[in-house]
């Protein structure tokens, strides 16, 4: 068995009296797609927030598998130190596409400064690379020069994707990735999300409520209620046969189309 | 000792009740003290009324289902481990390598054409496109699936022609452990044949095969011994 990519060890989060999420402990292994669903206010995105280093928890710890110390606890790390780890080994792609893009910089910029962060300076390579990432993510070159604030918003999610995986991340946190488009770009969008991860061999963890987007797209599945984790186990298994009472109302109040 | 290594299935004490929180914690055991073992090259075939619990045992076997108590013991690259007590992990490698199952209903992400579902498996263990499409089209010229269907989505086919689809998509590997959940119930007798013919040539392999047939002209054309899931019941 492979390393251990990210370990979460009795995390907990309150703001003032009210709970995020409580002693919460996970693995994630590399190549695999953990999801977490839960109702809304369960605390699937404080979690998230917390594991991705843009909230300190209250308590517990992340560690991350740095290339070159191993397992390290990333709230102990210097900020510089962090500020690396998010622009080489992680991508976060938020729900709202434009908290992750930058909207005043064309599209092949936004997937380019990625790249310069981590120290490409060719600028015929830079182009390139994000030409390939655009194609990838089915957004035609035409489109290349032009600002975010003219695309749909399955364009800009799509965007942002290209720009959280131009840099091979091992990691990538998604919250809600699919939410918010309609059922036919979100299809796309799964499938292109599913291809991506396995080529690459990206980890990743998604947020969302959607059973039908966690069902194809995850490997593992932990379910949220009320800030605990509740469950948690192979995705088929979880659905097909969930054992906690508020898993099976969840999944017993999918509506069938 | 010979009969021992043969092995690659068993299944000792296997119990399973559901339990429904929502309807007033109400309990639906569905079997208990199940055991039987399946050697390699055999095929047995799960028998009882419907309702009786052989799909939720097929399921069981392969840990989309949670057991209550007993031990479900797979040959996994030359070493026995419990799925019932198995990591995630350890159950995503030993459905990734060795154990298969082809379910009732074809269940995929929509919009992949039929071509691509078929050799995803292939690729997954990392063999290259090319060869993995080549072997994609032969089953599904074997299962008569037509040519002008592989580059579209299946889900538009007809009952007939995803659950071959959805039999290809197992069958393209090789496992040295199948669970069929009644691969021939909407097919035509030739398209039936054709599924007999490739469940006996998996056997001849060396592949043990755990399957529910209700059809008896299937049952007797690729079954080698019969376990009926009714009596097993009675007797626990």
């Amino acid at each position: 068995m492979t390393n251990v990519l990210l370990s979460s060890k009795n995390l907990s989060h309150h703001y003032g009296s009210q709970v995020g999420c409580i002693d919460v402990s996970f693995d994630i292994y590399p190549g695999e797609v953990l999801g977490v669903v839960g109702e809304s206010g369960s605390g699937k995105t404080t979690l998230l927030k917390n594991i991705s280093g843009l909230l300190q928890p209250s308590s517990g710890s992340v560690k991350f598998d740095t290339r070159v110390d191993g397992l390290k606890d990333i709230y102990l790390l210097s900020e510089p130190e962090r500020r690396l780890l998010m622009r080489t080994d992680w991508g976060v792609v938020f729900q709202n596409a434009r908290d992750g893009l930058r909207m005043n910089v064309s599209a092949g910029a936004n997937v380019g400064e990625r790249l310069m962060a981590i120290g490409a300076r060719n600028y015929r390579d830079i182009r390139n690379e994000a030409t390939d990432w655009l194609q990838n993510v089915e957004i035609g070159l035409e489109r290349m020069d032009h600002y975010p604030e003219t695309f749909s918003g399955g364009m800009l999610q799509r965007l942002q994707i290209a720009r959280n995986l131009v840099t091979k991340p091992r990691l990538v946190f998604m919250d809600e990735p699919t939410s918010g488009l309609d059922v036919s770009v979100q299809a796309r969008l799964l499938d292109l999300i599913r291809g991506l991860v396995s080529q690459l061999g990206i980890a990743c963890v998604i947020v969302s409520h959607d059973l039908g987007v966690m069902r194809l797209l995850s490997n593992r599945l932990i379910v949220m209620h009320k800030g605990r984790v509740v469950e948690k186990g192979l995705t088929d298994q979880v659905l097909d046969d969930p054992q906690h009472p508020y898993t099976q109302l969840l999944v017993s109040s999918i509506l069938p189309v | 000792m010979e009969k021992i290594k043969d092995d690659m299935l068993r299944i000792d004490n296997l119990a399973k009740t559901f339990l429904l929180h929502n309807q007033g914690a109400k309990k639906l055991p569905v079997f208990q003290n199940i055991s039987f073992q399946v050697k390699a090259g055999e095929c047995l075939v799960l028998t009882g009324a419907s309702g009786t619990g052989k799909s939720t045992l097929l399921r069981a076997i392969y840990a989309n289902y949670l057991v209550q108590s007993g031990t479900i013991n797979i040959r996994h690259e030359n070493k026995w481990v419990d799925l019932a007590s198995a990591s995630p992990h350890e159950v995503l490698d030993i459905r990734k390598k060795t154990l298969g199952y082809v379910s009732q209903f074809l269940r995929v992400i929509p919009r992949i054409s039929t071509i691509d579902l078929v050799c995803e498996p292939l690729i997954v263990q990392g063999k290259l496109i090319k060869p993995a499409k080549a072997q994609a089209k032969k089953l599904l010229n074997k299962l008569s699936i037509p040519k002008s269907l592989w580059d579209l989505p299946p889900a538009t086919f007809s009952g007939g022609e995803q659950q071959r689809v959805n039999i290809a998509r197992t069958l393209i590997q090789d496992y040295p452990i199948l669970l069929l959940d009644e691969p021939t119930a909407s097919l035509d007798e030739k398209n039936r044949d054709a599924v007999i013919e490739l469940i006996n040539e998996a056997r001849n392999r060396g592949t043990a095969i755990v399957g529910i047939f209700h059809d008896t002209y299937v049952r007797e054309s690729v079954g080698t011994k019969m376990f009926n899931v009714e009596l097993a019941k009675k007797a626990a």
